[in-house]
């Protein structure tokens, strides 16, 4: 087993990462840019190198400089976590030339599934169905717009190196065309330094329901249950839930023997993701595969009782998995809010600032997936989330009231966050029935957006004590001679 | 002690007393007693009506239990003359409250834009971000360039 790992991420994933390598007695490597100097990642390792630079691109991203800092502090592997560099098959060799193991799937396997016009290829081999769409390189405006009148609108114009919604747009008609898909374009290009789009006809009603995959180096590969993630905003999931309410036993084997054939047509190994498009009439689409850990794993840990990054690090190293398919038991109902810097009511803009007081959620049956602390500044220049909030009960009804518990208990002050967002999701009829698809969100965003004012007066209240309470005090400040005119002027509202 | 209150688009009177370590408030016609124990310089606890709530304030906000809100409090007679000495706010200010990387610029100056049409493209915290015209008119003036970092509170376009 490695004696030592360096994981080339930050925030909440980095965090996660060291707890499991802690566990199994494995000394942790945090790297850091600039702007990252106090984040907890930092504070949690063993070991902590500078990569220097503010963003992603002068940092986080730059394959040299995380080798220079495993050589430099001998990790054996290194945890890529998600995003950054996480499925990119040029660090995976990189690491293999330097002796090092990236704890992920072989290159091979993420050129062939990482790509996601490839992919589509793999598994239309497979026999597995797939969504009409058109896919080729150095695909032209033109050719996407034609397409799109040929199969129909609305279509999804998505990068072709993508993930998490980013250089994704749904196009609802011919004229919002030509924008959508330069946007696309010039989004996928600065999240992946890819611009290659590809275009696909969108489903009506569908769902996101994706099979978790865990393959060792012995050709031994398993699926962990599903996770529904149809409540999306902009193509990003918002809450992931673990059984599906709308799947049954018969077709969760059938999606998992899918994904698992799929993994063995490409010689998978570690963990993976096969997503799938599900539409009401419970025929599943291949999606794309994620090749690396997923933000919302921890559903799956809770309810198959397996600590997915200790089975990476182990498969990494080198062993055989040592749970057979009929061991896979799902139990209870596990769900998860992803906690986002930003403001819902500003149409969901980034808040980044200083969290000025930060009370977090625990008791039974919650778990805080956080890269935050009270103090700290959540930077503009990396990702919004700051936590993943994640609950556990015996069934869905009372997962969703724990849950709802749980942001109840959840206080982030200082920056604007979703917390409040999640608690009208979690009380809609629809999501409590488990009615629900993709388009959730959209269709119901009015009613998902009204304030909760209840202690609207309360709130008034303590603004008044707190006024009083200042005015109250005596000024330490000399006293001006001048007159008061002019500091009446100077004066704006103030809490 | 009197104190001007502006609470969303409505603004009242209050008045706020303390006696016995308790707060006597009232506005809107409603009285409260109020007591309040801080827990530290950002925030306390507050019961009210036999009610418990945790409250935090920040520069400008409330959390009551977690729930944001943004209240304005000011001494009434601020107000007045805060009101002859301020200007109006320029309703067609294109305004971005964070800040962030102009990505792109879809209108020039002297165009005509709809209201509600996408203006600017900000880019920040790896999403893009549309930033919309706050009414219909003409461009009056293009303040940033493409591709230029941008503060909070930056006037990016100006529509008249």
């Amino acid at each position: 087993m490695f004696k030592k790992v360096l994981i080339a991420n930050r925030g909440e994933i980095a965090v996660r990462v060291m707890r499991t390598l802690k566990e199994m007695g494995i000394k942790s490597v945090a790297v850091y840019s600039d702007i990252d100097r106090k984040s907890l990642h930092v504070n949690v390792a063993d070991e902590a190198y500078p990569l220097g630079g503010k963003t992603s691109a002068e940092s986080y991203l730059v394959m040299e400089k995380i080798i220079e800092a495993a050589k430099k502090s001998g990790a054996e592997a290194i945890h890529p976590g998600y995003g950054f560099l996480s499925e990119n098959e040029k660090f995976a060799k990189m690491c293999e030339e330097n002796n090092i193991v990236f704890i992920g799937p072989p290159p091979k396997a993420i050129v062939s599934m990482g790509d996601k016009v490839t992919a589509r290829r793999i598994m239309q081999e497979a026999g597995v169905p797939i969504i009409p769409g058109l896919e080729k390189d150095g695909l032209s405006e033109d050719e996407a717009f034609e397409f799109a009148k040929k199969v129909g609108f609305p279509v999804m114009i998505k990068a072709s190196a993508g993930g998490g919604g980013k250089g994704m747009r749904k196009v609802e008609n011919e004229s919002d065309f030509s924008k959508f898909f330069r946007q696309a374009k010039s989004e996928a290009l600065s999240s992946f330094g890819d611009d290659r789009v590809y275009i696909e006809k969108f489903l009506e009603e569908p769902r996101h329901i994706e099979i978790q995959i865990l393959g060792d180096k012995h050709g031994n590969v398993i699926y962990l249950g599903e996770r529904e993630c149809s409540v999306q905003r902009r193509h990003q999931k918002v809450i992931e839930e673990s059984p599906s309410p709308f799947i049954d036993e018969e077709m969760r084997r059938k999606m998992g023997e899918t994904a698992v054939k799929a993994a063995k047509a490409v010689g998978y190994y570690n963990a993976g993701t096969v997503e799938f498009l599900v539409d009401k009439y419970k025929n599943f689409y291949f999606l794309e595969m994620n090749t690396r850990l997923q933000v919302e794993h921890p559903v799956t840990e809770w309810v198959t009782g397996i600590d997915l990054v200790e089975y990476q690090i182990r498969v990494a190293a080198g062993e055989r998995l040592d749970i057979k398919q009929e061991d896979v038991k799902l139990k209870g109902h596990a769900i998860e809010c992803r906690i986002y810097a930003e403001d819902p009511e500003k149409n969901f803009m980034p808040s980044p600032g200083k969290i000025e007081r930060l009370l977090t959620p625990s008791g039974p049956g919650v778990r805080d997936d956080s890269g935050v602390f009270e103090g700290a500044e959540v930077s503009l220049y990396y990702d919004p989330m700051i936590s993943k909030l994640t609950v556990f009960h015996r069934n869905r009804d009372m997962a969703i009231k724990r849950m709802l518990r749980a942001l109840d208990e959840y206080v982030v002050a200082g920056i604007k966050t979703n917390i409040d967002f999640h608690k009208k999701v979690l009380t809609h009829p629809d999501f409590v029935k488990g009615k629900y698809d993709t388009t959730f969100i959209d269709n119901n965003i009015d009613s998902l957006l009204e304030r909760d004012d209840k202690d609207r007066d309360v709130a008034i209240i303590a603004a008044l004590i707190e006024y009083y309470s200042k005015e109250d005090k005596p000024s330490k400040k000399p006293v001006n001679k001048s007159s008061r005119w002019k500091d009446y002027a100077k004066n704006c509202w103030t809490i | 002690m009197e104190v001007s209150v502006k609470f969303g688009k409505n603004e009242f009177d209050a008045n706020i007393e303390k006696r016995d370590n308790r707060f006597e408030v009232e506005f809107e016609g409603k009285k409260f007693i109020a007591d309040f124990e801080p827990l530290s310089e950002k925030d306390g606890n507050l019961i009210v009506d036999g009610k418990s709530y945790h409250v935090i304030f920040t520069n400008n906000s409330v959390y009551v239990n977690g729930v944001h809100f943004d209240i304005e409090t000011i001494d009434p007679l601020k107000k007045e003359l805060l009101k002859s000495t301020m200007l109006e706010k320029d309703e067609g200010a294109i305004v971005t409250s964070m800040p962030g990387n102009v990505k792109r610029v879809l209108v020039q100056e002297g165009e005509e834009v709809e209201a509600g049409q996408p203006v600017v493209v900000l880019e920040a915290m790896k999403m893009e971000n549309e930033l919309e015209a706050p009414k219909s008119g003409v461009v009056k003036k293009v303040n940033v360039k493409e591709n230029t970092p941008v503060e909070a509170n930056t006037v990016l376009v100006e529509i008249e």
